[in-house]
């Protein structure tokens, strides 16, 4: 806002302190939606940790099972098996608002069978098939809840990143902009206003001197 | 398209010399496999080194062939086993009578392998090349009788054309609309009730009918434990079981479904099979894949024992059957054992040497 | 929506028996284009992928991912952490690394 560009009048003067007062509030929920997203930030943060963690050892025990299965039934039984499983795992992402950002909430049909269930044979299959395919059901889930968590982090942190633009713009220029202005204006009101007492003493004293004259 | 049937026309003394002459050629068949030092070179190479002993061996022709197809570690599992069905298909072409009725019989458990996956890329809903990737023809059923039933559009028209063979009547009937589980374990329970049946048949093969009905007690033992394990028992479980096992009854096997813990591993205790496994069986029942490794080993050894112990007309033939197809499990299990980059001792404990 | 794997054979065959039909084996060289056309199917909610494949792709390719929410992409297994992209950002909004 270009000084120039200010008028320096009382209804403008009004403006400005209105415009301050709006700004200044402002700023201040803005602090405390900033403050409060992070608190929702760490804690999720912590969620997405500890996902993370779950999700490697769950895959390193499944991979660990994969392994032997195909040694002790070969990949080819595997393929097999894997042709037989009746259940598609599906995956359905709704919205919901966490501190007024939108985070995914993933609905999982999870798929964690008993033997008899899967659709293959008992007779002619093995545990090492059962346990591969058990270990894999379980590291689909630690996928699921960690895509869950993670983009929630992502999110947040985009959020975040918005807010303190904001806040951040509000402290170092618009406000200050506003104050300065105002402080111009009461300036030129304060100069004008010694001008005019000023020249109102001059006439006083030449309307004095003109009526002893 | 029928599937080809073999027949085969006995004469006396020409059956004797036509006997002599595979025996001499199964001889020369298990010169060349894979001695016990083989397997320790083999343990300590690099999986490209290991690849390439194999692609140089016995098994180049079928490399070769394969390489198109597959590559790494899947080209060694496929070229080996296509090469263990062919194997297998050259001796039912050196026999007669009823070495050749047995080892056709022997290999319908593969012939069932392939319309098992057959049935299960329809339902599936896998793609023709999906489905023929995963076939190796190794039985009875040749390669273009299988890729017929697999250019099949439905599972119905699978099962029809099955007509002619001796599949059709057992699954026929069987629903499979929730899943193919019941149609499965009918062909398996079919596969050793025709085993039982032939080769209490032959004369002089009551020591091959123990193995066999060995094996029906090791597959209930292990499905035994595997539905104990998922909690499921009483009547449902009973349809599970194969019959006619050398030691464990229907009954007792009954029993040991339901039976606590603590009653179960009594009853266990009193067969031969519990030495095997004794030291790792728990309440908890973690690794049932360490027992079942045990429990194959176990067999394997019983099988040794039978096919060395009387040099009659089969059991040689067994025996280098079992040696060959043990031979192509063991590749197998160093094989993945190295791709997974797992220790010498752990990749040791899944062979059979 | 379906659950996606890409990566070579050994990653991807375990997730085969948990039903997942969505698979794609990749080679090193084939990696990136199989990626791209992946990114591009309609019917795909979650993507994942082996850490050490991650580790090879183009650095904007690499961003994509990090950024994609439909799907959403995890990356599992393999020596590296990749989630260095993640930690970054982290550190620059909050300002201290939290993610340790």
């Amino acid at each position: 806002m270009a000084l120039r560009e200010v008028k320096p009048t009382r209804s403008e003067l009004l403006e400005i302190k209105k415009k301050i007062r709006l700004s200044e509030s402002g700023y201040n929920l803005l602090k405390m939606k900033r403050d409060g997203l992070i608190l929702e930030f760490f804690d999720v943060l912590e969620k997405a940790k500890d996902a993370s963690m779950d999700l490697a050892n769950t895959y390193k025990v499944a991979k660990e099972k994969i392994d032997v299965a195909k040694m002790v039934e070969g990949v080819i039984e595997v393929y097999s098996a894997a042709f037989a499983l009746k259940h598609k795992p599906e995956v359905a992402l709704t919205s919901r608002s966490l501190m007024g950002v939108v985070v995914p909430e993933v609905s999982f049909t999870s798929i964690s069978q008993s033997i008899d269930e899967r659709g293959y044979g008992i007779i002619g299959t093995s545990s090492a098939i059962d346990e591969a395919a058990a270990a894999y059901e379980e590291l689909l889930d630690k996928v699921i809840r960690a895509a869950e968590v993670e983009t929630a982090v992502k999110r947040l942190l985009v959020e975040i990143e918005r807010i303190k633009r904001r806040v951040n713009a509000l402290e170092f220029r618009v406000i200050p902009d506003l104050k300065e202005a105002e402080a111009f204006i009461v300036f030129r009101l304060e100069e004008m206003e010694r001008e005019n007492i000023f020249r109102l003493k001059k006439i006083k004293i030449k309307a004095k001197a003109a009526e002893a004259a | 398209m029928k599937a080809p049937a073999k027949k085969r026309r006995y004469a006396g003394s020409a059956v004797k010399a036509r006997y002599a002459y595979g025996t001499a050629r199964v001889h020369a068949m298990k010169v060349k496999l894979f001695p016990q030092e083989t397997y320790t070179k083999l343990l300590v190479m690099a999986l490209p080194e290991l690849a390439r002993f194999i692609e140089e061996s016995e098994y180049k022709t079928e490399v070769d062939e394969l390489a198109r197809t597959y590559s790494g570690t899947d080209l060694l599992e496929f070229a080996t086993h296509l090469n263990l069905a062919r194997t297998f298909v050259k001796l039912t072409e050196m026999t007669m009578g009823e070495p050749h009725e047995l080892i056709v019989e022997y290999l319908r458990r593969w012939d069932i392998r392939e319309i098992k996956t057959i049935l299960r890329g329809k339902l599936y809903g896998a793609s023709d090349e999906e489905i023929l990737r995963v076939l190796v023809p190794s039985g009875e059923l040749s390669l273009e009788f299988l890729q017929s039933l697999v250019r099949k559009p439905s599972i119905e028209e699978v099962i029809e054309a099955l007509k002619g063979t001796v599949y059709y009547e057992v699954i026929k009937d069987i629903d499979y609309s929730e899943s193919l589980m019941k149609l499965e374990d009918a062909l398996d329970k079919f596969y050793y009730m025709r085993m039982v049946d032939l080769v209490s048949k032959i004369k002089g093969s009551s020591l091959y009918l123990r193995v066999v009905q060995m094996e029906i007690d090791i597959a209930n033992l292990k499905t035994l434990f595997r539905l104990r394990n998922a909690g499921i028992s009483g009547g449902r479980a009973l349809e599970y079981f194969v019959p006619n096992g050398l030691y464990l009854s229907d009954q007792e096997i009954e029993k040991m479904a339901s039976a606590p813990y603590e009653e179960f591993v009594t009853l266990l205790g009193k067969y031969p099979y519990w030495s095997a496994i004794s030291d790792i069986v728990t309440d908890r029942m973690e690794s049932l894949s360490k027992i079942e490794l045990r429990l194959d080993k176990f067999l394997n050894e019983h099988v040794w024992k039978a096919s060395t112990f009387n040099p009659l007309t089969v059991l040689p033939m067994l025996g280098y059957m079992l040696s060959k197809d043990t031979e192509v499990g063991n590749i197998q299990a160093i094989a993945r054992g190295k791709e997974a980059g797992l220790s010498e001792d752990i990749i040791k404990d899944h062979l059979t040497l | 929506m379906e659950v996606a794997v890409v990566g070579n054979a050994d990653f991807v065959t375990g997730f085969l028996l948990a039903g997942v039909r969505k698979t794609f084996i990749t080679t090193d060289a084939s990696l990136e284009p199989t990626l791209k056309e992946v990114l591009k199917e309609e019917d795909i909610g979650i993507l994942i992928m082996n850490s050490d494949d991650v580790e090879k792709l183009s650095t904007p390719l690499r961003i994509a991912l990090d950024d994609s929410v439909e799907p959403t992409v995890i990356s599992i297994g393999g020596a590296a952490d990749t989630r260095t992209h993640l930690r970054e950002k982290i550190k620059r909004s909050v300002g201290v690394d939290l993610w340790k």
